[in-house]
């Protein structure tokens, strides 16, 4: 009997008394951190990626996120709420909190290139408002190429080439200035406007394309802050991200994980892809002067945001702000312009 | 065998190891080099995996990762390189120690990372070849040491 009421209380222990102590606990740290924990999992894309990969909150909840990355180094970055973490290692728990205070969908992304996959490795953040859980979707303007009808899949040669690198500090140095919106515009063009001027007969072909260089410099952010944080730098940081394994450290388009892109045998061979002289290439070569200068900001901008539709090149829209992909573009540039930057390493 | 004899193989014995140890070899090694090796690495192998250089040789080691973050860590040397698609990394150092070190993985990378290891081999390899001279000559001497005769 006695011995009964042994096995007995062992066995209420395991089966009752732990589970509950453990979850008590718990529940009990999760009132007193008043945050409501959330345990999320990075896995590269072929394991599962991110578990869960949709997490619900309520506007104004404290929420902390402990992540793992049980098998390589991830990062994670909820690019609209600000969130970064650069790296979570294999056998650490990363801790985040926040308080979501608008209502939206915050996609997050992993942000190391973990697999060949990585980009693929996507979630979102649903912040809901417990009174309003279903409001209209906000209206968003269309990007600007659609406004403007420019089809980003058309091929776009330069008109123009420069016959050597176009530097912004010579063009600096010369006095001519060049009015308008260049987002619209390509450098090819802005340089047939340019030649065409008769007032501007005294200048080399050469000398012009500084003169488009350094406007181009100059739009694309502050020239007054060309520091660590300068708009240039800012988009450095997110080509060597989010880019450069594919395209390139030099941008050549020739980095690690374009080498072997999924499907790219079949983009090399397939007539549907031949698209002009987008015809037979993997990512694209942004050290080309004839073609990156025949293209404007506002159709690089198309490009990136929507990606390649079956090339493998991701889209950005959901994870890019405005100014974001504005850095980017202008840093883009600087493989084709002379900005005086080491960004060929 | 009598005593004398005992010591006098002994005594031999120690001598030749002393001279293995601590004769200066000659080598007929070219001059030291400056050497730029390519290293890429991948779940879960170094390309290349063996990497033989001369003692002196002033080496710079770029590192490229074709899929997810990797490293690469010389025992001995304590060089630490981190490289991820997109990210190269390189290193200079002189290859002041000779012998043959592993070099190994130092970022996580999946499943079989312990198993991501590699060799650089410094030539010429005294130490090896002093090691294996000891080695033969103490098995000579403990073969006379302990031969009966009938």
């Amino acid at each position: 009997m006695k011995r009964e009421l042994f096995a007995l209380t062992i066995v209420f222990l395991i089966f009752v008394a732990f589970p509950a102590a453990l979850f008590g606990y718990q529940a009990q740290r999760t009132t007193t951190t008043g945050a409501r924990v959330i345990a999320l999992t990075a896995n590269a894309p072929a394991n599962g990626g991110w578990q869960p990969d949709a997490i619900r909150v309520n506007v104004g909840e404290r929420v902390r996120l402990r992540i793992a990355a049980p098998d390589v180094v991830h990062g994670f970055a909820i690019p609209a709420l600000d969130i970064y973490v650069d790296e979570i290692l294999p056998g650490h728990v990363e801790e985040i909190e926040f308080v979501a205070a608008r209502a939206g969908r915050y996609p997050f992304a992993c942000t190391r290139w973990c697999s060949v996959d990585h980009w693929r490795m996507r979630g979102v953040i649903e912040v809901i408002d417990p009174g309003n859980p279903d409001p209209p979707l906000p209206t968003i303007a269309p990007p600007l190429y659609q406004q403007m009808n420019i089809d980003i899949d058309a091929p776009h040669p330069a008109q123009n080439v420069p016959a050597q690198r176009p530097s912004a500090a010579r063009g600096a140095r010369l006095d001519v200035s060049v009015p308008g919106d260049l987002r619209a515009q390509s450098p090819s063009n802005v340089f047939a406007e340019l030649r065409g001027d008769p007032a501007l007969k005294a200048y080399s072909d050469g000398q012009l394309w500084d003169v488009v260089a350094f406007a181009w410099k100059r739009a694309s952010g502050d020239p007054a802050s060309p520091g660590a944080d300068s708009a240039l730098a800012r988009g450095s940081k997110l080509f060597v991200r989010d880019c450069a394994a594919c395209h390139g450290e030099t941008g050549k388009g020739n980095g690690p994980a374009g080498r072997n892109l999924p499907g790219l045998a079949a983009m090399q061979t397939d007539s549907r892809m031949a698209h002009g002289a987008y015809a037979k290439r993997g990512p694209a070569d942004f050290t080309d002067a004839a073609q990156m200068l025949g293209a404007s900001d506002v159709l690089l901008q198309g490009k990136v945001l929507r990606g390649g539709m079956g090339t493998g090149m991701p889209e950005w829209r959901t994870l890019y702000s405005d100014q974001d992909m504005w850095d980017l573009i202008g840093f883009i540039r600087s493989f084709v312009f002379d900005y005086g930057m080491s960004n060929a390493k | 065998m009598n005593q004398t004899r005992r010591v006098i193989v002994i005594a031999l014995t120690a001598l030749l190891i002393l001279v293995a140890l601590f004769i200066p070899i000659p080598t007929n090694a070219s001059a030291p080099q400056t050497r730029t090796l390519e290293v890429t690495a991948r779940q879960f192998a170094f390309e290349p995996a063996t990497l033989d250089i001369q003692r002196g040789d002033t080496v710079t080691i770029h590192l490229e990762s074709l899929d997810a973050a990797h490293g690469l860590y010389i025992d001995g040397y304590a060089v630490d390189l981190a490289a991820e698609p997109g990210k190269r990394a390189q290193a200079t150092f002189v290859a002041d120690k000779e012998g043959k070190f592993k070099f190994r993985c130092s970022v996580a990378c999946g499943a079989l990372h312990p198993f991501m290891i590699g060799e650089m081999n410094v030539q010429p390899n005294f130490p090896f070849v002093r090691a294996t001279a000891v080695t033969l000559i103490a098995t000579i001497g403990a073969v006379v040491f302990f031969w009966r005769e009938e």
